[in-house]
This record gives structure tokens, C-alpha cells and sequence, in this order.
């Protein structure tokens, strides 16, 4: 059978890699003495998987990984198990066993909310009042910097949600965007296409923002459902 | 804003930003306000280094399991962080509750090698304490430094307010007691390091004089205070079965050097090796217990879930019961997926049944240290290796499949010539005939003999502590030998070090109290992360010696007569003067001392060795 696992990955460590995380997820389940399954041939390692690599720097309220178990564990005692296994900064938050048939999670996955911080400043005002406008059209061009070098898209299907609460120290702004193999769109890429919208410069904001990756969803019925109940 | 805040606010914009930010699995997080006791230990390197080494993780498992106490580890800001911090304001700051150094009660470094000094300088001035012993105040945290180079203290002595004087498990809670007794006095500073000085193992260098002949050469060292001891001794752990060794370590998210469980099995070793200072500053050898190990394995393993596991001390091959212990770890490991290294490993012994159990847990490179070219070189050295050794180590490599040899040697030891450096190209191409003796299709593939070769550093408390350290041309010639002599044996791979770095080295590793104020002035002039070849900067040293009228080549290159006062003569290493003497004349007349395992050869050990004698 395999295991979700939900955790958070706090902002204190939102500068771990996804290799390091993984490594440390690896470790977590070595110290829980759970039957983690393991990979055959020369190198063996833990078969564990994630929904999404986070990208450096960015937190994330839930993330989630599946890991495949040899023996069956109640729910119950996996949590029991992992829980004090897992570094503080990296908390367990709930599990749910699925069984070796149930779809990969990176398969579902179709869509993930965002929040993103920039401290007040009329900058950052300006870019929550330009949200109406962005959102009322049809086709949002937006420039994507590949390795391969720019090319403009069309960002308008990617984006589902977009909104923003002006608070006293910071503007939050909150969207659910693409992300799955095929389109992905990246919250950074969304607000500094929102700073065009509102005529700001981008590059002076860019360093402050703060992301946090919020819930990561998939389909049911053509509307969206946390990816760890689906 | 809070420096927990403002450390996180610079993070997105540094280099390796996991080096500063904690977290880790096993980091303690003892509450601040309930510590009678606040102890930062600082590694005055990164992350990487410092979480690598293993005194770190046993003071830190030690102070924290003291109910009155709490300790944070701090690690030098890279360049780019230190700028940043430095530009912003930002302190120096601890990594679990990311306060400022300052807040503690103790800051405590430890120093593993002479090129970190300007980092310590660098880390209390970020931490805004008074960089020198005599401008810091009541306020001020107490500054302690321990580990090998505190056995020649003087090059810091006007930084650091004391120095911790060998094995720290018992002494750190001595010095933490006394902190916490003057503290819970009201006592002032000096109050507090009178208490200090009173602890066996202590040095106050605020306490002693120094004062030197015309020709820059030591002329008297004193006490000036009465609490200060003519001679310190250095602290012994006798039993390190019974010492305290952490049951867990912090697992860092990055990786570092060493990432992996090291069981340290013993500490100290009786070969006499002359060049080697760990090797008579660790003396006497103790020995952990092999169920002991196991114990500590199994426990690691689980608080840690690391998959590598080796074994550690100075030289592995000498612990009585190693294939015992390679056996029952490997047997009790085995459907662990864990794996087991063996480092360091001698020549000399016959290890080949060890070598093939580690072999099948785990597959690297050989690493082979003859340190010496010549046998007559290896006999002055007393490195108790021979040449079939060496060969016999190299087929049995060969013949279990590994292609890759390391061999480490030295070149500027004393009474070295030519031939003792052509003796290292022989060593190497010897090895690699052993390779091509054995038929194509039986041998591994692949066949890589790295040689790697220092600069020899004259080190305090060795027999070659009066030696001249070869000039730098003199090492530039022998490594042109080197190379032009290794390009003709048949994959053969030369690894030098800088002999500037090594010059430097030994100015400080045999310094006296004036070269504070050289360090002071290098540091003031940019130098940093001095081990570091990128940012190591020769010219800059040179011009702070000359700014304080010093002349390095007094410290490096000069052989010293025997009735010289030595800076570092008023400390107790346990080897005696006396005995370290006797040895420079063995060496010299290329004679060789056993291993005192085999029968005592009166270092002045002999108190902690034959406790009932
Ligand atoms: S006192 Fe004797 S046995 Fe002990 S370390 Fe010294 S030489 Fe060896």
C-alpha cells in the first residue's frame, strides 16, 4: 500500500532544495522504523515521491508526498510513527493510505494556490487595484524567460483565482494558477505581469516578495479538490 | 525589528542560504529564559566544515543535556553573508534561536587549524565584542577557544579571555560551572576569570608576561597574577568508554562534508609518528568498548536515519578489536542499507580480512599514507611503513576490484634530499606495476594513483618543533620534480598544496603573542577565510608582518637551538620536553621507537598510563 503525507514545509526552511528535501524525507522515514519499500538494483533507495518540487525559497502550507510501504500500517500509527521522526521545521500533518492502484499524485495534480507577500508601498497598492482590470481580459500576454530564451504566452488560461488583501504591513496577494506538466504558471511570472498591468517596475519589488505555496488541488466534476482528498 | 527577522530578511539574497538557517533534525531548542548558562559554540569556518566535525557534536550534546544550560552553534558567515550583515547591521547571530552572540554568556571557539584565525576575529567583530581581551567589559561574553591549536596559544592570546586545554568532556562543565558561579555572584570580569584560571586545564593569557630578547627570540614567561599556574596541564579524559558521546546527531538538510555517523572508537595513538602533532598532543591511546560502539551505532542510526556509517580516530587500524567490530556492525547492519567506511587505514598491519568485510558494505577509493618516499626518510619520520607494505596493501586493493589508489606523502621534512622526493615517484610507479602485473580482464578497470603531497609544517609538542620549514622556493623546486618525475608513471595524478598557505601555516602553528598584532592588522587589511584558496591572499599577510616590523621567515624557516624558550613551553601536553628531544636526536640519527603499545617508552604519560604504578 502507499501513504500520503501531508506536511509543512515551514519559512524558516523555505530555502531547502527539493534534493535536500528529499533526502531529508528519506531520513525522516528511516528514523520513523516505518517499512518504507525500496527500489531494486545496484543503488537502492526509498520509494518516495512528492506532488510538486517547491521551488528554493518558497514555503509551503501543505505539501505532499507518497510514500510506497511494503507492509501494510494503519493510518493512525503512521502518524504516530513519522510525527516525531520528522525535523520541526518540516511538521507532519496528516496521512491517508491509498492503495498501490491509486493514481501517481503528480498524475492529478492540476492547479495550485499561492499567496505572495510584498510589504506595503504604493507600488504594491497600485498592483492590488490593478487585479479587476487583469482579470476582465480575455488574453493576458506575459513574457516567459526559458533556457531556451524569451517567448510570449498567453497566461489568461492559466489563471484561475487572483486576489489581494491590504493589510498594515503587507499586500498578500493570493492566486490559484496552473500547474501541471503541460502549463505551469508561475507566480512570480503572474505578479510581475500584474506590475505591468499597474505600470510598476517589477525588479523593485521582486526581492521582498515573499511566496508560500498554499494547497495543491486536482479536478473533481471540472471543479477544483484538495489533492490529498481526491 | 528582531534579529531572528532580520537574519531571515537577508536570506533570500546569499549564496547557500541553508547554511544559516537551523532547523535540522536534533538541533536543540531549549528555552532561552530558563538557562542559568548560555554557551555558543562557534566553528570559525561554514557550515559545512564545522557540522562536520566531531568534537563539535559532542560538546554541543554535552552542554545541552546540562539541565542549566543551553548551547547554539554558530559557524563564520561566508563572505557574501558577512558583507551583507555587516552593510545591514545584522549581529552575529546563533542558529537555533538566531540571537546575537553577544546575548550569551560564553562564546566558545573551537580551533582545528592555524588558517581559521582570521575568521574568529572576523565572528566577534560581527558579534560586536571588543575584538581584544583588554577592551571587553562586564557585559561582554566570556571567550574560550579549545581544540589543537590551542596547545600554542599565543598567536590569539589577545583575543581570546581563556583557552581550554585538551579533551573538553569534563572540562567544559568545569569552565561552565565557574561562569555560573560568578555570574550567580554578581561577580565582574576579572572576578570570573580568576575562577577560570583556578581550573585545571585553563589558560588566562590576560594573567602572564612575555618579554623578548633583541634578536626577536622569547626572553622570559610569567605569571603575573597568583592565580595563575607556571605550568597548565592539559585535561586527559582517562576512561572514554565511560565519556559521554552524543546518542544523536543534528542531520543537516544541506550536505556537508562528512555527512554520515562517526563512531569515534579511540582517541590518542602510540605510533610516534615525529611529524605528527595530533598524534602526541591525543596521547595516551583509550579505547571505546566494542559493545559500547555497538550501542552507540544503533542509537545513532535511529536518531538520525543517516546511511553511512565509519569509524573514527587517528588510526583505525590499531584499535585491538577491529574485526570484531567490523564484523558485528556489518552483521547487525546488514539489512539496514547502511554503509560502513573505514578511513585512514595503516599499511602496516594486516588488515586484508577487514578490508574485505568493509569491502563488501561499501566500495571507495584506497587511501595508502607513507608520508615519505625513502625507507631512510620513513625511519627519521618514524612512519613505520615499508615499502612491501605499501605494495601488499595495493595488490590486495587491485585484487578486490578497486582500481583507485590515494597516496599521501610530505616533501620539506627535515634532512629530505633529492632522492628521498625521486623515492615518491618510485613509491608510485611501484604501485602501478603492481596494477599491470595482474592480466587485463582480472584487473579492475580504471587504474587512478592520486598522489597527494603537503608541505611538510614543523608543529609545537612534535620532535620537529625546532626545525626550519623548507623556504617556499625549496618547496616550489621539489614539486617541479615532482610533477615532471609523476607525468612518467602510468596513471599516476599529482595533488600539491600551496607552499604559501603551508609558510603561513607555520609562522602561526609556532607563533609567539606578537603575532596578534599581525593577525589584528591582516584581518583589518581584508584577509578572511584564509584556508580557502580562492580567498587566501599571501601579499596582504606579507604586508601586515611587515607593517608590525616581523619578519615571517623568524617563525617559519628558522631552526631553533635546544635551550631556546619556547612560546609554548609553559603548557603540559603530557610528552615531555625532555622526551620530545630525545627524539629529534633518534630522528636525526634515523632511528625508529616502537610503538609504545609493545612496551613504554616514558613520553610522560606514565601518571594516566599506568595509573597504579
Ligand atoms: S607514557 Fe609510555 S605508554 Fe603512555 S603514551 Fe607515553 S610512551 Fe606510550
Amino acid at each position: 500500500m502507499r501513504m500520503i503525507v501531508a506536511f509543512e514545509k515551514t519559512e524558516r526552511v523555505r530555502h531547502i532544495g527539493h534534493l535536500d528535501l528529499l533526502r531529508a524525507m528519506q531520513r525522516a522515514l528511516r528514523r520513523s522504523g516505518l517499512p518504507l519499500r525500496y527500489s531494486q538494483g545496484f543503488n537502492p533507495h526509498g520509494m518516495l515521491s512528492f506532488a510538486s518540487p517547491l521551488p528554493v525559497g518558497v514555503s509551503g502550507a501543505e505539501e505532499l508526498m507518497d510514500a510506497a510501504l511494503e507492509a501494510d500500517v494503519p493510518e493512525e500509527k503512521f502518524r504516530e510513527r513519522l510525527a516525531p521522526a520528522m525535523p520541526y521545521s518540516l511538521p507532519m500533518l496528516r496521512c491517508r493510505a491509498v492503495s498501490d492502484a491509486h493514481p501517481k499524485l503528480m498524475a492529478r495534480l492540476q492547479t495550485a494556490s499561492y499567496t505572495a507577500a510584498l510589504p506595503v508601498s504604493s507600488g504594491s497598492e497600485a498592483m492590488a487595484a490593478s487585479i479587476p482590470g487583469l482579470l476582465e481580459r480575455d488574453v493576458i500576454w506575459a513574457v516567459r524567460r526559458t533556457k531556451s530564451g524569451e517567448k510570449s504566452c498567453d497566461i489568461r488560461p492559466m489563471l484561475h483565482a487572483l486576489d489581494a488583501a491590504v493589510g498594515e504591513e503587507a499586500v498578500v496577494f493570493a492566486c490559484r494558477v496552473s500547474l501541471t506538466e503541460r502549463e505551469t504558471l508561475k507566480p512570480t511570472l503572474l505578479l510581475e505581469t500584474l506590475a505591468g498591468q499597474a505600470g510598476i517596475p517589477w525588479e523593485e519589488h521582486a526581492a521582498s516578495v515573499r511566496l508560500r505555496r498554499e494547497c495543491l488541488y486536482g479536478e473533481k466534476d471540472r471543479l477544483p479538490v484538495a489533492l490529498y482528498d481526491l | 525589528m528582531e534579529t531572528a527577522a532580520r537574519v531571515d530578511a537577508l536570506l533570500d539574497s546569499v549564496q547557500r542560504p541553508a547554511r544559516y538557517i537551523g532547523g535540522e533534525m536534533n538541533a536543540a531548542a531549549k528555552p532561552w529564559e530558563a538557562a542559568a548558562v548560555r554557551f555558543a559554540l562557534c566553528f570559525p569556518d561554514t557550515y559545512e566544515v564545522g557540522m562536520s566535525h566531531l568534537g563539535m557534536k559532542i560538546l554541543y550534546e554535552i552542554v545541552n543535556s546540562r539541565p542549566d544550560t543551553l548551547c547554539e552553534r554558530i559557524f563564520a558567515p561566508w563572505v557574501d553573508m558577512a558583507d551583507l550583515m555587516r552593510g545591514r547591521g545584522v549581529p552575529l547571530f546563533s542558529l537555533e534561536s538566531r540571537r546575537p552572540a553577544r546575548d550569551f554568556d560564553v562564546v566558545g571557539f573551537t580551533l582545528q587549524y592555524e588558517l581559521c584565525y582570521t575568521s574568529v576575529l572576523a565572528m566577534l567583530d560581527l558579534a560586536g565584542i571588543p575584538l581584544e581581551t583588554k577592551d571587553r567589559g562586564n557585559g561582554d561574553p566570556i571567550v574560550i577557544a579549545g581544540g589543537p591549536c590551542a596547545f600554542n596559544p599565543e598567536p590569539l592570546h589577545a583575543f581570546i579571555d581563556a583557552f581550554c586545554l585538551g579533551d573538553g568532556e569534563e572540562l567544559i562543565g568545569e569552565v561552565l560551572d565557574a561562569v555560573r558561579a560568578a555570574k550567580a555572584a554578581g561577580e565582574d570580569r576579572l572576578a570570573c576569570l580568576s575562577r577560570l584560571a583556578a581550573v585545571e586545564g585553563v589558560y588566562i593569557p590576560a594573567f602572564y608576561e612575555a618579554t623578548y630578547q633583541t634578536d626577536g627570540r622569547l626572553d622570559s614567561f610569567e605569571p603575573k597574577r597568583a592565580e595563575a599556574k607556571a605550568i597548565l596541564r592539559k585535561r586527559v579524559v582517562a576512561n572514554l568508554d565511560a565519556a559521554p558521546f552524543p546518542q544523536r546527531f543534528i542531520v543537516p538538510f544541506q550536505e556537508i562534508v562528512h555527512d554520515r555517523i562517526m563512531l569515534e572508537i579511540m582517541r590518542g595513538c602510540t605510533r610516534g609518528c615525529r611529524f605528527c602533532q595530533a598524534g602526541m598532543l591525543y596521547r595516551p591511546v583509550r579505547e571505546r568498548g566494542v559493545d559500547t560502539l555497538l550501542s552507540l551505532a544503533e542509537k545513532l542510526l535511529a536518531s538520525t536515519g543517516y546511511e553511512e556509517m565509519s569509524l573514527s580516530s587517528l588510526s583505525t587500524g590499531d584499535y585491538t578489536r577491529l574485526e570484531a567490530l567490523v564484523r558485528r556492525l556489518s552483521d547487525r547492519f546488514e539489512n539496514s542499507r547502511v554503509s560502513l567506511s573505514l578511513p585512514s587505514l595503516r599499511l602496516d598491519k594486516d588488515l586484508h580480512e577487514s578490508l574485505a568485510l568493509a569491502q563488501k558494505v561499501r566500495k571507495g577509493s584506497l587511501t595508502f599514507a607513507p608520508e615519505a618516499g625513502t625507507q631512510r626518510l620513513r625511519d627519521v619520520i618514524n612512519k613505520g611503513v615499508s615499502e612491501e607494505d605499501l605494495l601488499r596493501t595495493a595488490r590486495d586493493a587491485f585484487a578486490a576490484g578497486n582500481g583507485a589508489v590515494k597516496l599521501y606523502f610530505m616533501i620539506g621534512l627535515p634532512t629530505e634530499t633529492d632522492e628521498d622526493i625521486d623515492g615518491i615517484v618510485r613509491s608510485a610507479r611501484l604501485v602501478s606495476d603492481e596494477y599491470f602485473k595482474i592480466p587485463k580482464g582480472e584487473r579492475p578497470r580504471g587504474l587512478r594513483v592520486s598522489v597527494s603531497v603537503s608541505s611538510f609544517v614543523p608543529k609545537p609538542f612534535t620532535p620537529f618543533q625546532w626545525a626550519a620549514q623548507d623556504t617556499m622556493e625549496r618547496l616550489r623546486e621539489k614539486q617541479n620534480r615532482l610533477r615532471a618525475g609523476l607525468k612518467a608513471v602510468k596513471g599516476a595524478a599529482f595533488h600539491w598544496h600551496d607552499p604559501q598557505a603551508s609558510f603561513l601555516e607555520a609562522c602561526f602553528s609556532r607563533g609567539d603573542r606578537r603575532l596578534s598584532g599581525v593577525l589584528l592588522e591582516a584581518w583589518r587589511r581584508g584577509c578572511r577565510f584564509d584556508g580557502w584558496s580562492e580567498q587566501f591572499r599571501f601579499d596582504t599577510w606579507m604586508e601586515a608582518f611587515a607593517a608590525c616590523g616581523l619578519d615571517p621567515a623568524f617563525y617559519a624557516n628558522r631552526e631553533r637551538a635546544g635551550e631556546e624558550l619556547l612560546p609554548w613551553a609553559f603548557i603540559g601536553a603530557g610528552v615531555t620536553q625532555a622526551y620530545l628531544w630525545e627524539e629529534r636526536a633518534r630522528s636525526l640519527a634515523a632511528e625508529v621507537t616502537k610503538d609504545c603499545r609493545e612496551s613504554c617508552n616514558g613520553c610522560g604519560l606514565m601518571e594516566v598510563c599506568f595509573p597504579c604504578a
